[in-house]
């Protein structure tokens, strides 16, 4: 023991008088201050988002490190010709190695350190709930600390082993290999995933480390797999260094070293079963996608056989016992409005199905990838109505990776739930194919708006799940195990994992992630001025109108990154970095809150023809541009220049030779308000809203709109104004 | 011509033999895959391209550095025309080896398939390359990469700074897709940068000759070579 104390001392002394290595920790800790404090308004303000560019690039860049204080830690003594002298001293090879293992260690800590503190702080001035920014510091300290321990030791190995300069050369190499090559080319573009586990840290892949949300919550069972490899590979490095070593030197105990390196490459190779026997499944599992994907391709695409529903109740709930989240799914539909024939019915072909009943009595079905097929005998009992209810299991996750990232559709354990409609987690109705691309030039993958359900009444119950579920639809029920209600949704989303509700009481609730609460908050008060103006001229709250915003970055594979979308009775704001909750998303909000859609179509071009032409866009946009002149006082040229949408919506036509209608509709507005005749524009604006203006997306791609010719609007605007 | 082919002997090294299995490596990149969909060049002719500098200027210095500094620093030649010597040689060898990396593709493929920049405009336009075009892309960049590793040999007199400072660099740049290194970025013809073009590769030239000229006077300075050993 004293002789390894004081060899540690020693190499203690050597890296802590170097003035090369003692500034590192701090500039690095600088330089995530500075690429923290970057972030500003016209981007992103998410601190998880730019940590995890920090990590992805910055940390990777540190590893060159260790690979440079384990070279130079060797060769400074046990591989020089001139310390011949240190095989003669007393002192065991091996204590040497765990010197230098050991000190090394001490000053490669210093970096998470410098992190940590520099997270710490930025975490507390953007208000991260203490819990939530104890639980992240740990996941970057752990990931920091086995990262730079892996590394050390191979180093280490390295040195020792190749005694020659080319080392310096093959120990940088592997840096570049170990992190950027291998996880960009290797394992994220050829799709070799069974190689990441030997990834130098797990931070550098895009994907789901990068979504806060989820990576915490439901990566932490996939790390603790690698980890556990990744330090049986460092105890395997390391014994076969120090085997090496005493190779060198005469030495009784190289028998006993070299067993150790027997038994723990042995080791090392059964703690890769976790991770492996994981990927294996996941891979099985999109083989059964790619191989949906190709039948549509062999020229069945056309969705069929699809019917109406008339209520969805799901019941989501944890089983402990079996550790998986198991799905109850009871649908209730016409008999009349059956198809002929076999009912199909269409579910992520990674949901295993128990078993289905008919109103309550087992009834024969037939799996087949996607599609699940009831006999109609089953069906074809009395009664005018059917209810089908699935039994299945939720895989732990739906693995969909990209040639760009490692992705999800589907996520769903204890703490974490990710059920976006449309990775297709409740049995949808007809065959729709959901998969495309699984050849040579594309990865199988979700096709964009593959699932429709059809309006229907919603029930869903979650149960037993460790972290708040937020839903798609209106919360019926408080409480741990939480009930969603919606009188006509087309579909749900369920959300779990590291998430805020952000609002205050009576506020627009948004869903976000933690890193997002000082931006939420604030688009929250902006929208809260909104509501208070509508809210008091306009029957808003009978409307269909968003009761939620949910603002997250989903992790990719799962159909739904790209633009807004308006779900049951949440908008859906997709989180990228390079915008934020501006003013374009606050439009959009706005939008969602009076209209409950996310459209963005016009009707009123010439091409349009008559029975579809319609001028409900420009009315919907005439109701927006009331709040930016009676509520927030802007002037008609500000709202225009300033607000998004607005000059192209009541400005000039953008198409020549278009008809401007929004233009002339505005003038008329303008008009009544410079002659006192406010209140009379409002009360028009009022009826046409009480008609309904949703501008809804149909399952066959068609829109569903409210015709308003311009001759009708001009006769409204008459009897109400009096004239023009 | 002495002091040229002395300056070749290195690459007679260990190091030497593990550059030119890089640069095989690439050969049989460039030279291989599908001619149906040929591999664009960012990818094959600058992003892989790039390592090779600091492996080069590690490998140039590996002898002078490898034992103590001293008999560099008693040496009676001019220690800056020995930097030029080897940058001329480096530069010799990375223009041979990226055009036979070309010639193989073009091999491969029967043309060069990249993303190409006119004079007039700064938005890249992906397509067909002419013959000398992609090592007139990509010069700017590997000779910014050369002086930043040549200066930093020269400032830490050790060898393998080179590679340290080069790899850093061009991970730094591939990982953040252009974003950290601003209008300096290496491979502007692989990523969605916002930056000019022609500005960047006139930052990139002009870069190189400010660091090349440091590095001349680091070098100059003979009494920082004599110094303990250090063994490295």
């Amino acid at each position: 023991m004293g002789k390894l104390l004081a060899a540690f001392r020693l190499e203690c002394r050597h890296l802590f008088s170097s003035w090369l290595l003692l500034p590192l920790p701090v500039l690095l800790g600088l330089w995530m201050a500075s690429s923290l404090s970057s972030m500003s308004p016209a981007q992103s303000q998410d601190l998880y988002l730019y940590t995890m560019d920090f990590q992805r690039i910055q940390f990777t860049l540190s590893l060159a490190v260790p690979f440079l204080v384990g070279v130079t830690s060797v060769r400074r003594d046990l591989d020089r010709p001139s310390y011949e002298w240190l095989g003669g001293l007393p002192v065991s090879s091996g204590t040497l190695l765990t010197a230098k293992l050991a000190a090394g260690m001490v000053y490669l800590s210093l970096f998470p350190a410098a992190m940590a503190l520099v997270y710490g702080w930025f975490g507390v001035r953007s208000g991260l709930p203490a819990d939530v920014l104890r639980g992240e510091l740990l996941w970057f300290a752990v990931q920091h600390e086995t990262a730079y321990l892996v590394t050390l030791v191979l180093a280490l190995l390295l040195a020792v082993a190749i005694r020659n300069r080319v080392v310096y050369l093959i120990a940088f190499c592997g840096w570049v290999f170990g992190t950027f090559f291998l996880s960009e080319f290797v394992v994220t573009r050829l799709s070799w995933y069974a190689l990441k586990p030997f990834l130098l840290h797990q931070m550098i892949q895009d994907g789901m480390p990068a979504t806060e949300a989820w990576s915490i919550k439901a990566g932490r069972g996939e790390l603790k797999r690698i980890l556990g490899f990744q330090l049986a590979a460092a105890a395997l490095l390391l014994a076969a260094a120090g085997a090496v070593l005493h190779k060198r030197r005469p030495s009784l105990a190289l028998p006993a070293w070299r067993l150790a390196t027997g038994a723990l490459a042995l080791i090392a190779v059964l703690a890769y079963w976790p991770y492996g026997s994981q990927l294996h499944e996941r891979q099985q599992r999109l083989a059964v996608k790619a191989q949906e994907a190709g039948l549509d391709r062999g020229g069945e695409e056309a969705p069929d056989g699809r019917f109406p529903v008339d209520k969805a109740s799901l019941a989501v709930r944890w089983d402990n016992e079996a550790g998986a989240v198991r799905l109850e799914a009871a649908l209730t539909v016409r008999r009349d409005r059956l198809p002929a024939g076999k009912v199909p019915f269409t579910l992520n072909p990674a949901f295993p199905v128990d078993e289905v009943l008919v109103n309550g009595r087992p009834a024969p079905f037939h799996r087949g990838g996607q599609t699940v097929t009831i006999a109609e005998e089953a069906l074809r009992a009395d009664g005018k109505e059917a209810t089908i209810t699935f039994r299945y299991k939720a895989p732990d996750y739906d693995w969909m990776p990209s040639p760009l990232e490692e992705g999800y559709a589907a996520i769903a354990t204890k703490e974490a739930l990710y059920l976006p409609a449309a990775s297709g987690w409740y049995p949808h109705p007809g065959r729709q194919p959901m998969y495309e691309g699984g050849d040579r030039l594309f990865p199988v993958r979700l096709r964009y708006n593959a699932l429709t359900f059809g309006d229907a009444s919603w029930e869903v119950r979650t149960d037993g799940f460790g972290t708040e579920v937020f839903a798609t639809l209106e919360e019926a029920g408080g409480g741990p195990d939480k009930v969603f209600q919606s009188g006509r949704a087309d579909g749900v989303s369920l959300y779990a994992g590291t998430l805020i509700r952000s609002g205050k009481s009576g506020e627009l609730p948004i869903v976000t992630t933690p890193g997002n609460r000082r931006e939420a908050e604030a688009f929250g008060d902006k929208l809260q001025q909104i509501r208070a103006y509508y809210d008091s001229w306009l029957p808003v709250r009978e409307g269909n109108g968003i009761r939620q915003i949910v603002y997250l970055q989903a992790p990719s594979g799962s159909g739904t990154r790209g633009s807004n979308t308006v779900e049951g009775r949440s908008l859906f704001i997709p989180q990228t970095k390079s915008h934020n909750l501006d003013n374009f998303q606050l439009l959009a909000a706005q939008k969602a809150y009076l209209f409950g859609d996310a459209d963005q179509h016009t009707f009123s071009y010439s091409g349009m023809p008559a029975e579809d032409f319609s001028v409900v866009s420009e009315i919907r946009y005439l109701l927006l541009y009331l709040y930016y002149r009676e509520g927030k006082g802007m002037s008609e040229q500000e709202v225009l220049r300033d607000v998004p949408y607005f000059a192209g919506a009541l400005g000039d036509s953008s198409r020549g030779e278009d008809r401007a209608y929004g233009k002339e509709m505005r003038q008329l507005v303008e008009k009544a308000i410079r002659g006192g005749k406010l209140p009379e524009v409002k009360k028009l604006l009022a009826g046409f809203y009480r008609e309904g203006l949703t501008v809804r997306q149909l399952p066959d791609e068609g829109l569903e709109y409210p015709r308003i010719p311009y001759e009708r609007w001009l006769e409204e605007w008459d009897k109400q104004m009096g004239g023009r | 011509m002495e002091r040229w082919r002395y300056e070749l002997h290195a690459l007679r090294s260990v190091s030497g033999l593990a550059a030119a299995c890089y640069f095989l490596l690439g050969l049989a990149g460039a030279a291989s895959g599908d001619p149906e969909l040929p591999r664009s060049l960012v990818t094959v002719g600058e992003l892989s391209f790039l390592p090779l500098v600091p492996l080069l200027a590690a490998i140039l210095f590996s002898r002078e550095l490898g034992g103590g500094t001293e008999l560099l620093a008693s040496l009676p030649i001019s220690l800056e025309g020995m930097l030029w010597r080897k940058t001329a040689v480096a530069l010799v060898l990375l223009i041979a080896g990226h055009s036979v990396w070309m010639a193989g593709y073009y091999w491969r493929n029967g043309a060069l398939f990249g993303r190409h920049f006119g004079l007039a405009s700064d938005r890249p336009v992906g397509g067909e390359l002419a013959v000398y075009e992609p090592l007139l892309q990509l010069l700017p960049a590997a000779v910014f990469l050369l002086a930043v590793c040549l200066l930093a040999v020269t400032a830490s007199q050790k060898a393998y700074a080179a590679l340290a400072a080069g790899l850093a660099l061009w991970m730094a740049d591939a990982l953040s897709h252009g974003a950290l290194l601003g209008p300096f970025t290496l491979t502007n013809g692989t990523h969605e940068t916002n930056e000019d073009f022609w500005l960047n590769r006139c930052l990139l030239t002009g870069g190189a000759v400010l660091l090349l000229g440091a590095a001349t006077y680091w070098i100059g300075r003979r009494a920082r070579w004599v110094r303990e050993d250090t063994g490295d």
